[in-house]
């Protein structure tokens, strides 16, 4: 997967894509961002916040053992 | 060595004389072929058994030949070959893993496999054993669901009918490798019909999109480029039977 | 020591997070937009480096199943767990990035090239892992089916790769050159997507430890007694 095919691959594209129009790509581009980053976060903060949750409960199990 | 041979075919040969006196998994078998061959002759509809290309083409098997989104293909394709391929790899995919479990579920009865298990053989060889049921299941299955698929889809396999068959054969072998290792699985636990489906599927994609790239090839463009694809799938038979027989023991649990 | 490992963690987030806002304005206002496709190939910078991380995230997947058949310590099946959950997450966002990049510059949500495929089928391959995963019952017999599937799915993936490029290709021009800025950027953006996920797979990989921790103690007590009833003697040590 090298970085230069990847290039290659998109600007092989058919005369029918919207080549034209840079406010149309740019919000395309935002898109692409606002998914990407949105999901990483999400994940990230859900994945912290479930480990939190683990925690604490592994703590009152030990508190309530001994 | 030879003892080995003569421990599968007396385990084979159990798993095969059992189903020639039950039928219980061939029958059904047989049958979902047909009603899923039926059933995507339907769905594809006439239009697509006509010379004209059709556009948009649904499903994953049958797509990458679709001659709308693939520039590269010749334009004077068979108009059967593609969707004909399609339906028969989904009718094997799907009633391959009904004799996948079937095969592995007459062990389940009266605790036949701890009794198996107990039985002085390898695992490995329990292993080639069941793959060498299921391949002559397959083998079965193969005979009357391909004349059915070649009736119905108008799919001429005249023109290299060795191919075709060796092709399939090769891809048998690692179906059964992968469905023989992961039906060890559903044997002994509740991972359940559907989810033997789904472990099989997405590792036998190779498998699927080789052939069917193969066989369009071989029967769509008539012409002998066809064969590029025969190491992947003997690089994919022999690492899945290397796989499987390894990993056999690990998953198969009474 | 609890409190410095905490205050380390904050750093880590808060620095990757401060990192990830850099290379977003890097990429939208330091780098030039492309001549044929425009603003759109700005994906390109954070589509990349979340692809070869997915594919990173699915090797410590494959390393983790292979040692955890090997040693049996249950820590190598949270690990292996914690990989798939993040590789599911990153090829997601492949996916999903590719898809509006091609809807932009092809006119199509979907084509079926091979790198598509590629993404889509590995995608597939783990999603599955993490779908079979709750359907065994027992923890011992799960964590073995799961590091036997995580070992076969790693296996497919070289093999999906050759396989799709059987498939007809579009007809590509050999060379591109990236300018320099462009390059520069494409760099940059690999050091937050790497750190978040090693960061990602070391949070899930305490978490479902922790969580399986409590669960086994738990069953315990409920049996009056340290010893699981279900064990079984080709169960493995666990």
């Amino acid at each position: 997967m090298s970085a230069v095919n990847l290039v290659v691959l998109a600007s092989a594209a058919p005369a029918g894509a919207a080549a034209g129009g840079s406010v149309d790509t740019l919000n395309f581009a935002i898109l692409g961002y606002t998914v990407a980053l949105g999901v990483m976060w999400g994940f990230a903060l859900w994945s912290l916040w479930d480990l939190r949750r683990s925690r604490q409960r592994t703590g009152q199990i030990e508190e309530g053992k001994t | 060595m030879s003892r080995v041979w003569s421990q599968i075919a007396v385990l084979a040969g159990k798993d095969l004389a059992i189903e020639a006196r039950t039928r219980q998994t061939l029958g059904l078998v047989v049958v979902l072929g047909i009603l899923i061959i039926v059933v995507l002759g339907l769905g594809l509809g006439p239009q697509q058994m006509a010379p004209a290309p059709a556009p948009g083409m649904g499903g994953a098997a049958a797509a990458g030949a679709t001659p709308g989104a693939a520039p590269g293909a010749a334009p004077g394709a068979a108009p059967g070959a593609a969707p004909g391929v399609a339906a028969l790899w989904v009718a094997y995919l799907f009633a391959g893993v009904l004799c996948f479990e079937g095969s592995m579920a007459v062990e389940r009865h009266d605790g036949a496999l701890a009794g198996l298990l107990l039985a002085p053989v390898d695992r490995g060889v329990l292993y080639l054993a069941k793959l060498v049921t299921n391949l002559v299941l397959m083998l079965v299955l193969a005979l009357v669901l391909t004349p059915v698929a070649v009736l119905l889809f108008g799919f001429d396999l005249s023109p290299a009918p060795g191919s075709f068959a060796a092709i399939m054969a090769i891809s048998f072998v690692g179906l059964a490798a992968v469905g023989t290792l992961f039906a060890a699985v559903v044997s002994s636990s509740r991972l359940q019909g559907g989810l033997l489906a789904m472990a099989i599927f997405p590792v036998s994609l190779p498998l699927v999109m080789t052939s069917t790239q193969m066989l369009i090839r071989l029967f769509g463009q008539k012409s002998a480029s066809g064969l590029s694809g025969l190491g992947i799938l003997l690089a994919f038979d022999v690492i899945y039977l290397v796989a499987g027989w390894l990993a056999f023991e690990l998953v198969l649990e009474p | 020591m609890d409190s410095t490992k905490r205050l380390f963690g904050v750093l880590f987030w808060v620095f990757t997070a401060a990192l990830f806002a850099g290379a977003v304005v890097l990429a939208f206002a330091f780098t030039p937009d492309e001549a044929t496709m425009g603003a759109v190939q700005k994906i390109f910078y954070v589509h990349l480096p979340v692809a070869i991380n997915s594919f990173l995230a699915c090797f410590v997947n494959f390393v983790a199943s292979l040692v955890f058949l090997w040693q049996r310590r249950r820590t190598w099946d949270d690990l292996a767990t914690a990989a798939a959950q993040v590789a599911v997450v990153l090829l997601t966002i492949v996916l999903a990035t590719g898809m509006i990049w091609g809807r932009s510059a092809w006119g199509h949500w979907w084509t079926w090239s091979p790198r598509l495929t590629l993404s889509l089928v590995l995608w597939l391959l783990y999603v599955v892992y993490l779908v079979i995963r709750p359907s065994i019952p027992s923890a011992q017999r799960r964590a073995v089916v799961a590091a036997v599937y995580g070992a076969v799915a790693f296996l497919d993936v070289p093999l999906v790769y050759l396989s799709t490029r059987l498939m007809p290709q579009d007809v590509h021009p050999t060379e591109v050159v990236l300018a320099p800025s462009m390059r520069l950027t494409l760099g940059l953006w690999f050091l937050p997507v790497t750190l978040l996920t090693v960061g990602l797979i070391i949070v899930r990989r305490r978490a479902l430890a922790l969580q399986s921790q409590t669960r086994a103690v738990l069953a315990a007590a409920e049996n009056d007694g340290p010893v699981p009833a279900t064990i079984h003697p080709t169960g493995g040590v666990l």
